[in-house]
């Protein structure tokens, strides 16, 4: 390499004398709207700037859009659309190739056709975009058709809100790792054509994705972690051959038919639903419960964490967490969500348990029991059938460690102790310590691929994986 | 293992010689192993200490490098994994972070002979910590005074410098 350039006599420019890459590697640690003024500096920036791949994050312009460009927006009667407008530019400024593009707080509202237009040239050649994010409230997306996307063979990472997807287009992102789709419409057909057509997936998370009633994820052999929040839209959720499978997050309702088969790293899972049937409208489905455990019935002996959401309130959903219960034979950590239940209550106590077989993995493996309650006026039935269910755990579970109790209820001292006094039963394990403590606090805006993939177990953390 | 710790010489260009832990070199700098690996078969046969030529930095700033590399890549010193620093949340502070910022604190001319020596020697986290360090000073500056600060010499015609500004306005 040449030594560095200096021009001691008079100029002392030596930082626009740089190597290329070097100016690039500065330029590339500037954000967005930073690195794009360097160009003014010098006919070598703006060369500099036009080499380095370009970050447009939304979260690093201007917060108010340039007035020239806003009075444009009013003037075309669009005033919300000047940071679209300001997206485009910035765009047209560079030739590429784009490293990221991540919006968080601009609206695709009056510019569809011009988003649909990013999308093109976002994945087309010149481009090569790695990563095209759309993290604004899903709603802003208009429903823009981001077809192109999928076609792009250098796209990694893809986020998007309420967007299209036409049963046109097939599938081609060979590089695509992380995807995820919030309210995007897309047909069951299209689904199914992303998902065998982007085999380097990894982490897959769909947000109430509008269309599909059945996903299938089959022979997607790099998935990690999949996430699936469409609660009582779903009918159908297979999981099949997903040989690195290790975490299936969501609102899993038990009454759409739940297959996993040939996920053999599997160690967390949940939240399975189980209950609600009667609550919810627009479920005709009868013989729900013939169908639970059509697809869990085989052993998962991977599953350490298992996550649960009920109501304590009928023995049908008690029989139902029970047979669920021993499809996991070596769980160490099970998550229960108690929610409140139908008006009408059967009584769940120590009779009951007393007539079902000892469950494999209670007395052997489990470890750990998180039992969370939001509700504060829990129906007095529905709360003593789920402390009749802790005393149950606690006189089963020999190598038990800890029983945490989380209740919206914690900060009166006269339940904690009334519920104290209920659970003077027989612990079989020495160790049990039981802790009642407040809810969990709950962020949600740390919930991201990276964040859930950082956790040992996604459901003991600031998240809140059921109500994501 | 060996009794004792094996040492380098590194020659600046300006011809100072400075001792370095063979160890800790070769963690730090890609080129320097690099130029240790090649050397060592002849090395083998004679007991003499090896001195490298590294031509390309004076002697002043060698010196600031092998003060760096001695804080971060030497294992008795450095406390914790050399490493997990970025990983670090803002506030629970690495115990190098002080010493970082401190370390670029130096006048422009300084900071760049260092991004010089960090790209040369290929050392990733002072390349790193220098080229943040050039774009922090660039951060929340006019062009003006961008320009005044580093005396970067505006060779735009004043018709090409409309044009730019013009197509990059929206980042104004």
């Amino acid at each position: 390499m040449a030594p560095p350039l200096r021009c001691d006599a008079g100029g002392k420019d030596f930082i626009s004398n740089l190597p290329f890459e070097l100016l690039s590697a500065i330029i590339s640690r500037l954000d967005t709207a930073e690195a794009a003024r360097t160009a003014v500096l010098s006919p070598r920036w703006r060369d500099a700037w036009r080499g380095t791949p370009l970050r447009l994050d939304d979260l690093e312009l201007p917060v108010a859009p340039r007035p020239s460009i806003a009075r444009a927006a009013s003037a075309s009667g669009a005033p919300w659309a000047a940071r679209a407008d300001t997206v485009s530019l910035a765009l047209a400024s560079h030739p590429g190739p784009v490293a990221r593009f991540r919006l968080a707080r601009t609206t695709l509202r009056a510019r569809v056709p011009a988003a649909e237009a990013w999308f093109h040239d976002l994945a087309a050649g010149d481009r090569r975009a790695r990563e095209v994010s759309l993290v604004c409230p899903p709603e802003w997306c208009h429903r823009a058709l981001a077809d192109p996307l999928l076609t792009s063979a250098t796209l990694e990472t893809l986020a998007l809100g309420e967007c299209r997807f036409s049963d046109a287009g097939a599938a081609a992102a060979s590089r695509l790792t992380d995807l995820t789709l919030s309210r995007t419409h897309i047909s069951e057909a299209a689904l199914q054509s992303l998902l065998s057509g982007c085999p380097a997936l990894r982490n897959v998370m769909f947000r109430h994705i509008q269309g599909p009633r059945r996903i299938r994820i089959t022979s997607c052999r790099s998935l990690v972690l999949f996430g699936v929040w469409q609660y009582k839209h779903l009918e159908e959720l297979t999981v099949e051959d997903a040989p690195r499978l290790e975490c299936l997050l969501g609102d899993v309702h038990l009454g759409a038919s739940v297959t996993i088969i040939g996920a053999p790293k599997l160690t967390a899972l949940g939240y399975l639903v189980v209950g609600f049937r009667g609550f919810l409208h627009g479920i005709d489905k009868p013989a729900v419960e013939e169908k639970v455990n059509k697809g869990l019935r085989a052993p998962f002996n991977s599953v350490k964490i298992l996550a649960i959401s009920m109501t304590f309130s009928s023995k049908k959903n008690m029989e139902t967490l029970m047979n669920l219960l021993k499809c996991f034979p070596l769980l160490e950590t099970l998550h229960i969500q108690g929610k409140p239940g139908e008006r009408q209550v059967d009584t769940i106590d120590f009779g009951y348990y007393q007539k079902n077989e000892p469950i494999g993995c209670i007395v052997n493996h489990l470890k750990t029991v998180r039992l969370e309650s939001k509700v504060k006026d829990l129906i007095i039935e529905v709360e003593r059938n789920m402390f009749e269910f802790v005393c149950f755990l606690l006189a089963n579970a020999q190598v038990l460690q800890i029983m945490k109790i989380q209740s919206a209820m914690s900060d009166t001292p006269a339940w904690t102790t009334e519920q104290q006094n209920l659970i003077q039963c027989h612990r079989a394990s020495v160790e049990a310590k039981v802790v009642f403590e407040g809810l969990k606090v709950v962020h949600h805006k740390g919930f991201s691929i990276e964040a859930v993939n950082a956790l040992p177990d996604p459901f003991d953390s600031d998240i809140d994986i059921m109500g994501y | 293992m060996a009794s004792e710790k094996k040492v380098v010489f590194l020659r600046s260009s300006d011809g100072e010689a400075f001792e370095v832990s063979e160890e800790v070199i070769s963690a730090a700098s890609v080129t320097i192993k690099g130029m240790i690996d090649e050397e060592s078969p002849s090395r083998a046969d004679t007991a003499a200490t090896t001195t490298l030529a590294i031509p390309n930095v004076t002697a002043a700033t060698l010196s600031r490098v092998l003060h760096y590399v001695n804080k971060h890549f030497d294992a008795a010193a450095v406390v914790g994994r050399p490493d997990d620093y970025i990983f670090c949340a803002p506030g629970d502070e690495h115990p190098l972070a002080r010493f970082d910022d401190d370390f670029v604190d130096v006048d422009n001319d300084t900071l760049i002979d260092l991004v010089h020596a960090a790209e040369y020697l290929h050392i990733k986290k002072l390349f790193d910590l220098t080229c943040k360090a050039v774009a922090d000073k660039l951060k929340g500056r006019t062009i003006d005074q961008i320009r005044e600060t580093f005396g970067i010499v505006n060779d735009y015609t004043v018709e090409e410098e409309v044009e730019v500004y013009r197509e990059n306005s929206w980042a104004f």
